[in-house]
């Protein structure tokens, strides 16, 4: 008695269910290969593409540049570029937006002087940056970095303290005072010296 | 208030052959060379990719993210992102390596005021190293905002460097004097 050959008709059963299950993984195999070979030859070609040698932006161990001023003032930050290359260099500052430990941000409309500067080999060229500081901004102190950009790594760490006139007034009594107290007690150990 | 002046030194990058008026020619002429090498597609794609690597650094001052914000929220925004993703030039784009635009540019500028560039020329050619590791970093996804602001940035120093140069040998007096002739002008204008 014989006995005929069922073929099913269910895609995920019997014999032609695993053979498309081996297609279905040969034809992704077969295309993600195809994506790695390509982003390989890619990186191969970025890696021979020819070299634009660039500038890195070496501060100094304790640059940071720190300024204070009232909402509705001006903050104005310096800061010094030497040019170090054999050749000239340009340089154009951009401030990130300033953070407050609040959370606050504050995007600064910096007004960078110049805003693109070339530098000769060996000139130092001074940077101004100023930051109207808005009414609404509210009082804190915030922290970002002043970018040359362009330059790998290496930006200049920033902190503006927005005080309100009157702190500021106070906290320059309070230096004052201090000042006034350290000179007074340096005299007094004068004279007890003398004595 | 004015906070004191700080200074910070530009040099060198350690790991490379540092910036000369030779290897700058050098790599300005193994750029052109390369054109010859690839695509036009490949060219412009990596410029492209260049401009929207230029654009995520940008995008991290804050000029740049007022301006990325700007636009993201408006309808150059959407209607850019739709046609970058319609016309896959995103994908294109990310699929490239990126032109150090920024670094080709400031060096080619440097070409312009080297003073010993008569005789670096006479060198030529002068073999130009690759860009290696740097250059073969993994890409990231080349969008149209990146783009955008990227490309806004390089026209701005593109205009500021031009006038810098231009700057000491540019006229100021909007008037010139007189040629010194005994003969009076005469034209058609001069009527």
């Amino acid at each position: 008695m014989s006995e005929g050959v069922r073929v099913p008709n269910e895609p995920e059963s019997g014999p032609s269910g695993a053979f498309a299950e081996l297609f279905r993984l040969q034809t992704e195999f077969q295309a993600r290969l195809a994506e790695e070979t390509l982003r390989y030859f890619r990186r191969l070609q970025g890696a021979a593409a020819p070299a634009a040698p660039g500038t890195v932006l070496v501060p100094d161990a304790e640059t940071e540049l720190r300024a204070s001023a009232p909402p509705g003032g001006v903050v104005e930050l310096r800061l010094e570029a030497e040019n170090r290359q054999r050749v000239h260099c340009t340089v154009a500052p951009a401030l990130t937006p300033l953070v407050d430990a609040s959370g606050a941000t504050w995007f600064a409309a910096a007004d960078a002087s110049p805003a693109s500067a070339l530098l000769a080999p060996g000139e130092v060229r001074t940077l101004v940056v100023d930051l109207p500081v808005p009414r609404e901004l509210p009082l804190g102190e915030y922290r970002g970095a002043l970018l040359l950009q362009g330059f790998r790594d290496g930006a200049v760490p920033v902190t503006v303290s927005v005080r309100s006139a009157s702190a500021r007034a106070r906290s320059s009594k309070a230096k004052a005072a201090t000042t006034r107290g350290t000179k007074s007690s340096r005299r007094t150990s004068r004279t007890r010296k003398r004595t | 208030m004015t906070a004191g002046p700080d200074r910070v030194r530009l040099v060198d990058a350690p790991d490379e052959s540092g910036r000369t008026t030779a290897t700058l020619l050098a790599s300005l002429a193994a750029r052109l060379a390369t054109l010859l090498a690839i695509s036009g597609s490949d060219a412009i794609g990596s410029l492209t990719a260049g401009f929207a690597a230029l654009g995520r650094e940008v995008g991290k001052t804050a000029p740049g993210a007022r301006l990325r914000s700007a636009l993201e929220t408006g309808r150059p925004g959407a209607n850019g992102n739709a046609l970058w993703s319609a016309l896959r030039i995103e994908e294109w784009a990310s699929s490239l390596p990126p032109s150090p635009v920024l670094d080709q540019l400031r060096n080619d500028v440097a070409l312009l005021l080297a003073d010993d560039l008569e005789e670096t020329l006479e060198l030529l050619p002068i073999p130009g190293a690759a860009a290696g590791a740097r250059g073969s970093a993994e890409p990231e996804a080349a969008t149209f905002l990146d783009f955008a602001v990227g490309f806004w940035w390089f026209c701005r120093e593109v205009a500021s460097t031009v006038e810098a140069l231009a700057e000491p040998t540019l006229e100021h007096e909007s008037v010139r004097p007189a040629p010194a002739s005994e003969t009076a002008p005469e034209g058609s204008l001069l009527r």
